[in-house]
């Protein structure tokens, strides 16, 4: 059996970081900038009001992108995880196109190898083979 | 036998007009944008500066339009691959840049090339052709005339 399915897995759960942290770092750049405003000219947008609702402004529009990042993070995350037990193609296969949209060099290749692995998820899981138990032993003469 | 390499190879080629497609846009838009500026303020491409900047900034917006516009013909010469079931790594490539320059069909194109690999591969088997074989010599069973 191939191991397209475990490599797209990977690189799907690599995507699906790099997502995450992509949130992590929008949400950093929130507080770093309010954060410098705030040292430097609390009054750069007028008065506090004004520079109020402008941060909120500011929170919606990069709080709503981290949103989206996370979300697609986790979805990849969540499908590499299902590559790797080799279960839920579809929902593998959208874990791979989610990664790709937060890293497009790992997704895309998590896309062509899950999609190329598509039997090892239909392939029957082999049975373990039955444990004989040992003859038992004629009792000495 | 599938479709999947087909229908693959045109979503690859639909992607890549797109891009095509693209160039166009952005070199309308930074002349749309020249016709605007000058149109509502004449002193602002007065200075050489202000004129350089622009420039600068047209040949960033053709450079983008160039650049959709070379990975859409490459998805278009690749969808035209997938549909002749030849080269499938060329067509797989193709799909991917197609991703770049419209997302959803080029996403859809890189996952029924994928699929369609055996497709490819049922393709590239060298066909044999028919050769002709002289009919072998009739031995009659019966014994020889004595006569």
């Amino acid at each position: 059996m191939t191991n397209h399915a475990k490599v797209g897995g990977v690189l799907s759960i690599v995507g699906g970081a790099f997502g995450i942290l992509e949130a992590l770092w929008v949400l950093f750049i929130i507080f770093f900038f309010q954060y410098m405003i705030n040292i430097t000219d609390p009054n750069a947008f007028g008065n506090p009001a004004e520079g109020q609702m402008f941060f909120n402004f500011f929170w919606l529009i990069y709080g709503g992108m981290a949103l989206f990042f996370a979300i697609l993070g986790i979805l990849g995350i969540i499908g590499g995880v299902y590559a790797l037990k080799r279960k839920a193609w579809g929902l593998t296969l959208t874990g791979a196109i989610a990664a790709t949209m937060t890293f497009f060099p790992c997704g895309i290749v998590a896309v062509i190898f899950t999609t190329m692995g598509r039997q090892e998820f239909n392939a029957p899981v082999a049975p373990l083979p039955a444990t004989v138990p040992p003859p038992p032993t004629p009792p000495a003469a | 036998m599938n479709n999947r390499a087909k229908v693959g190879g045109i979503l690859s080629i639909v992607a890549g007009s797109f891009g095509i497609l693209s160039l166009f846009i952005f070199i309308f838009m930074a002349y749309f944008f020249q016709t605007i500026i000058t149109s509502t303020d004449s002193n602002v491409l007065a200075t050489p500066e202000e004129q350089a900047a622009f420039n600068m900034m047209s040949n960033i917006y053709i450079g983008v339009g160039a650049t959709y516009a070379t990975l859409g013909i490459f998805a278009v010469v690749s969808g035209v691959l997938a549909l002749r079931r030849i080269y499938w790594g060329l067509a797989l490539a193709g799909a991917i840049s197609a991703t770049m320059t419209f997302f959803p069909c080029g996403i859809a194109a890189v996952i029924l090339v994928a699929m369609g690999k055996p497709e490819f591969d049922s393709e590239a088997t060298p066909v044999v052709e028919p050769t002709l074989v002289s009919p072998s010599p009739v031995i009659s069973s019966s014994p020889p005339d004595a006569s």
